[in-house]
């Protein structure tokens, strides 16, 4: 791993955001590496509330979590935000431009993360970068993804609440969405509330709820518009209420799915490197084209003790 | 060890409301297999400099036609520098006259691109000088 | 001779002719496409142009549908007005550039003003460190628009002000300077450009959210058609949006979507289309393909008349006539070997003349580096002059009609406007495609493939990816210090010592109580500005009311 990171890691302890940003940088690369940030920082961390938001484009997540986090903020609870968008397929890059919209505000802490980490899947990787934060303190995290995507829903099963944002004119074709909306969570907020479609929308998502699932005692809906600050403050409250419950709530099942996802994700690490260090690899992948060789002789005179 | 993706931070500093040149930057640097964070327009460079920070990365590069880029570039480089991150590669596009740039250069700004300007000579420039 | 005639000897003649001398050497692309994607054929023959058609497509100068230009004699009555577009540092040096240019010939004022100015923000604001008096002229209160127009008289040259998200107090401050010099209202004559739309969409330089800013706009409409007369409220503007990338076909589409969307918004506050919609003057681009260009101004016209009479049913012929100003592209110029810009200007120039342009700016070569110096502003506006009187395209009307090429590019950039305009109808109308970001994303998608067209060489930049030479840097331009920042502050910190702080404190009580309701705001606005409230200091009251735009970044 890269020299300095102890430093980084008692500097970023200390409240530095850039020693924060590096190690958070380390231990997106190689889930080996954030193992060995967690040995340094795990007495340190203090658990948080992680808000898992998602929705289509031009719902105005990011203007919602931009408002929550003002209040938040407001209220002296230190606030971050992780911004996840796809890489592309074809180039590996990314265009990343969520923190326009929540850039204003110079206390909270802002990550925009591309989907394609280099090995162990965003979810891997996101869940280190929210013990790093928890690490520094960081009492509130928002985790915002785009749509109901395989890793956006695994990015879910670290939150401890999922909010789906919508918006009259966009993606609100729930009907499309339906097989995908329940896996997202239970909580739905309506966005630009201002607009006249917005309750047409709220009644349809409802009516949309009720056929997928009778109890809809446990959905929450809320009703937000931006552009005025409206209907954010019973937002705030529920989310502060929720928080609070955290920590009596059982929640073994997702937490020993993570832990399986962790594992896994570091010995796929491990049989990662160990393969590519094979001293006579070349020889050997020439066998297994040629015939020659049995594959699962490879795999189990090199990986077996995993 | 990963291989870390180039990340860029591409800004608009002041008033400047020309985003057509950071906006082909951005799609060509993503090409390229980089990641672009944008600023979008109106950053002060307290601004630019938080972002950098917390987004921890490579290279700032700064889009500015305002003409008020003798002010503001220099700023950006020496917050940067007193938080430490002087390792970032400070870039400047847009209109800015080749008399400037020496006093820019002195100032920390290590690439200057005007127009007409190949993207991929943008491109070819923050792969050979990044420091990662 | 008949189409069926026509098009057997032109297949004789490909198979011929062409045929040979293809075999020799081939063309110099596979495909021939104009910016906007429009095939350019080899030959273009009556087959392409239906003359039946000539009432209902063409018709005469100044009566609809406006093809072949808006006024019955054009430039055999008079020329364009020859308008550049000029302001920088102090009010006092722009009034001596104004100057100089009205002895040069030019005919009417243009005035470009600083980013601050045009974001509502005094010279002393913080954030507008760095940035007083380099792209325009700094105005902070009514004073400096005193020394901007001292020894010009406003009833005697038309002014047009390049301001948008402040319109209102910049043209509260002209109402106020013209009364100071006896000059009533419906004298003036001018253009405020007040076209908030694209300002979302390309230009950015707004200030507050969409529904507000249209009130204002629809403020000034109203409060024009009543005591202004000779006017131009809006300048709804097209030249923006090409310069951020978009195509000829997007640049008609969008202005004149965005123009549907004034008309709805002003319609909406109770006026009759037929008392707003005579003011309404549109600002377009002009670019290097000749063709495309002049063919682009004449289906601009005729669209715009067409949705002007069975959409919104105006009936004075004046409400129909899309009556503009052209700015030659400053995109298409190179910062590279400079002196071509003047070929490309002379070009740029050219189209918009043949295209029947009411009010023309030309860039200086320097374009590309810096704001102009005096010398090169001359060989600009020597530009039109020369296009004027020794090119003779000015002594008939519309020149290029009846050519087959042209008429068919006319059809074929309304074709794709309207195409344009039904989407943003589908979506909403402008206001709405703005906010999702459609035409945003549409503009840099054209940008970014014209960039890609540049840097494969499928376009050719000459001085840039042809043609290239080593050469020195530019000498001489011009440069603006920060010593007009320094004094342009002092100046506005005596205003504010010398004046009556209890009249404007009770002024902006007043324009606050206005922007609550729905009381027009112009006139508090025009009482602030005589009691020297500063321009900051009005936006401020306005921000606090209105709030501020957060745009939407589409990458």
């Amino acid at each position: 791993m890269q020299t300095g990171y102890k430093e980084h890691i008692a500097k970023m302890l200390d409240g530095n955001i850039y020693s924060l940003a590096k190690v958070i940088s380390m231990a997106e690369t190689d889930p080996i590496n954030a193992g060995e940030i967690m040995q340094h920082i795990f007495p340190h961390c203090k658990p948080s509330f992680i808000i898992g938001i998602t929705g289509p484009p031009g719902a105005g997540k990011s203007s919602v979590i931009f408002q929550l986090a003002r209040h938040l903020s407001s209220l002296n609870k230190k606030v971050a935000v992780l911004a996840i968008d796809p890489n592309s397929h074809l180039t590996g890059g990314a265009l990343l431009g969520d923190r326009i919209r929540m850039d204003d505000l110079s206390d909270v802490y802002i990550r925009s993360i591309g989907n394609q980490c280099a090995t162990g899947g965003i979810a891997v990787s996101a869940y280190f970068v929210t013990k790093i934060l928890e690490a520094c303190k960081y009492e509130f995290i928002f985790i915002e993804t785009v749509g109901a995507g395989q890793s956006e829903i695994k990015v879910k099963d670290i939150s401890d609440i999922a909010m789906l944002v919508l918006a009259p004119g966009f993606g609100d074709d729930i009907q499309a969405n339906k097989a995908g909306i329940m896996e997202i969570g239970n909580v739905f907020i309506v966005n630009k509330a201002d607009k006249p479609d917005s309750l047409r929308l709220e009644v349809e998502l409802i009516d949309m709820l009720k056929s997928v699932n009778e109890d809809t005692d446990c959905i929450h809906i809320f009703r937000t518009d931006c552009i005025n600050g409206n209907g954010f403050d019973s937002l705030i409250e529920y989310l502060i209420e929720e928080s609070k419950a955290k920590k009596n709530k059982n929640e073994h099942s997702k937490i020993k799915t993570q832990l399986i996802e962790l594992a896994q994700s570091k010995a796929n690490k491990i049989i990662e490197n160990r393969i590519n260090s094979l001293t006579d690899i070349d020889t050997l992948l020439d066998g297994i084209l040629s015939g020659k060789t049995n594959i699962t002789d490879i795999i189990d005179s090199n990986v077996t003790d995993i | 060890m990963g291989d870390k993706k180039i990340r860029v931070l591409i800004a608009k500093p002041g008033l400047d409301g020309h985003d057509r040149g950071a906006k082909i930057i951005a799609r060509s640097l993503r090409d390229a297999g980089m990641e672009v964070i944008y600023t979008g327009l109106r950053r002060t460079p307290q601004q630019i400099v938080n972002a950098a920070l917390q987004e921890d990365v490579d290279v700032v590069a700064i889009s500015i036609l305002s003409g008020a880029h003798n002010h503001l570039l220099p700023k950006i480089a020496s917050l940067l520098k007193e938080n430490g991150a002087d390792n970032i590669l400070v870039t400047a596009g847009g209109v800015i006259p080749e008399k400037d740039f020496a006093f820019l250069e002195e100032n920390g700004i290590r690439g200057i691109f005007t127009p007409g300007t190949p993207t991929n000579q943008v491109v070819d420039f923050i792969r050979a000088n990044v420091k990662q | 001779m008949n189409n069926k005639d026509i098009s057997e000897k032109k297949a004789a003649w490909e198979e011929n002719s062409v045929a040979k001398t293809l075999s020799k050497y081939k063309e110099r692309k596979e495909e021939f496409l104009n910016g906007s994607d429009i095939p350019v054929n080899r030959l273009y023959t009556p087959m392409d142009a239906d003359s039946n058609d000539y009432i209902s497509k063409l018709g005469f100068p100044g009566e609809y549908p406006f093809t072949r230009g808006v006024q019955p004699t054009m430039y055999r009555g008079r020329f364009w007005t020859m308008r550049q577009y000029s302001g920088f540092a102090t009010a006092k040096e722009s009034n001596e550039r104004y100057k100089f240019l009205l002895t040069q010939g030019q005919t009417g004022i243009s005035i470009a003003f600083d980013l601050p100015t045009q974001i509502g923000y005094d010279s002393d604001d913080p954030i507008a460190e760095g940035e007083v008096g380099k792209v325009g002229v700094a105005i902070d209160s009514l004073h400096d628009m005193e020394i901007l127009f001292n020894g010009l008289p406003l009833d005697k040259i038309s002014t047009s002000m390049t301001i948008n998200a402040p319109a209102a107090v910049l043209l509260a401050m002209y109402i106020a300077v013209a009364e100071k010099q006896g000059v009533s209202m419906d004298k003036l004559n001018g253009t405020i450009q007040n076209d908030i739309l694209k300002e979302y969409a390309a230009r950015g330089t707004y200030i507050f959210p969409p529904a507000h800013s249209m009130r204002l706009i629809t403020d000034i409409f109203d409060f024009a058609s009543k005591n202004m007369p000779n006017f131009n409220t809006i300048s709804i503007s097209g030249y923006h949006i090409r310069e951020a990338g978009s195509t000829a076909a997007q640049e008609v589409a969008f202005t004149l979507a965005n123009g549907i969307a004034y008309v709805d918004a002003a319609i909406k506050t109770g006026l009759d289309v037929d008392d707003f919609a005579g003011r309404l003057s549109f600002f377009f681009n002009s670019h290097n393909d000749l063709f495309e260009e002049a063919a682009k101004f004449r289906a601009a016209r005729r669209l715009w008349a067409k949705i002007m009479k069975e959409r919104f049913h105006a009936k004075n012929p004046r409400s129909m006539m899309l009556r503009f100003h052209t700015q030659t592209g400053g995109s298409t110029l190179t910062a590279q070997q400079p002196d071509n810009n003047i070929a490309r200007v002379t070009i740029q120039t050219l189209a918009a003349v043949l295209g029947g342009t009411q009010s023309l700016h030309t860039n200086s070569k320097d374009e590309a580096l810096a704001l102009p110096t005096t010398e090169s502003v001359q060989i600009a506006l020597r530009t039109q002059q020369i296009v004027a009187n020794e090119s003779g395209v000015c002594d008939t009307i519309d020149p290029l009609a009846g050519s087959y090429y042209v008429e068919s590019l006319t059809d074929k950039i309304e074709e794709l406007a309207v195409d344009y305009i039904n989407k943003i109808d589908e979506l909403g109308g402008a206001v709405k495609a703005i906010e999702m970001g459609y035409v945003q994303k549409e503009i840099a998608d054209s940008a970014y493939k014209y960039q890609k067209e540049i840097e494969s060489g499928r376009r050719i930049v000459v001085g840039v990816n042809k043609f290239h030479v080593d050469e020195p840097p530019v000498e001489g331009l011009l440069t603006i210090d920060l010593e007009t920042e320094r004094q342009q502050i002092a100046n506005l910190k005596e205003v504010m010592q010398r004046r009556d702080m209890a009249a404007v404190s009770n002024s902006l009580a007043a324009i606050k109580a206005a922007a609550e309701s729905d009381e027009n705001l112009m006139p508090a606005l025009i009482e602030a500005v005589k009691n020297y409230a500063t321009l900051g200091e009005i936006c401020n009251v306005l921000r606090d009311v209105f709030g501020e735009y957060k745009s939407v970044e589409i990458l």
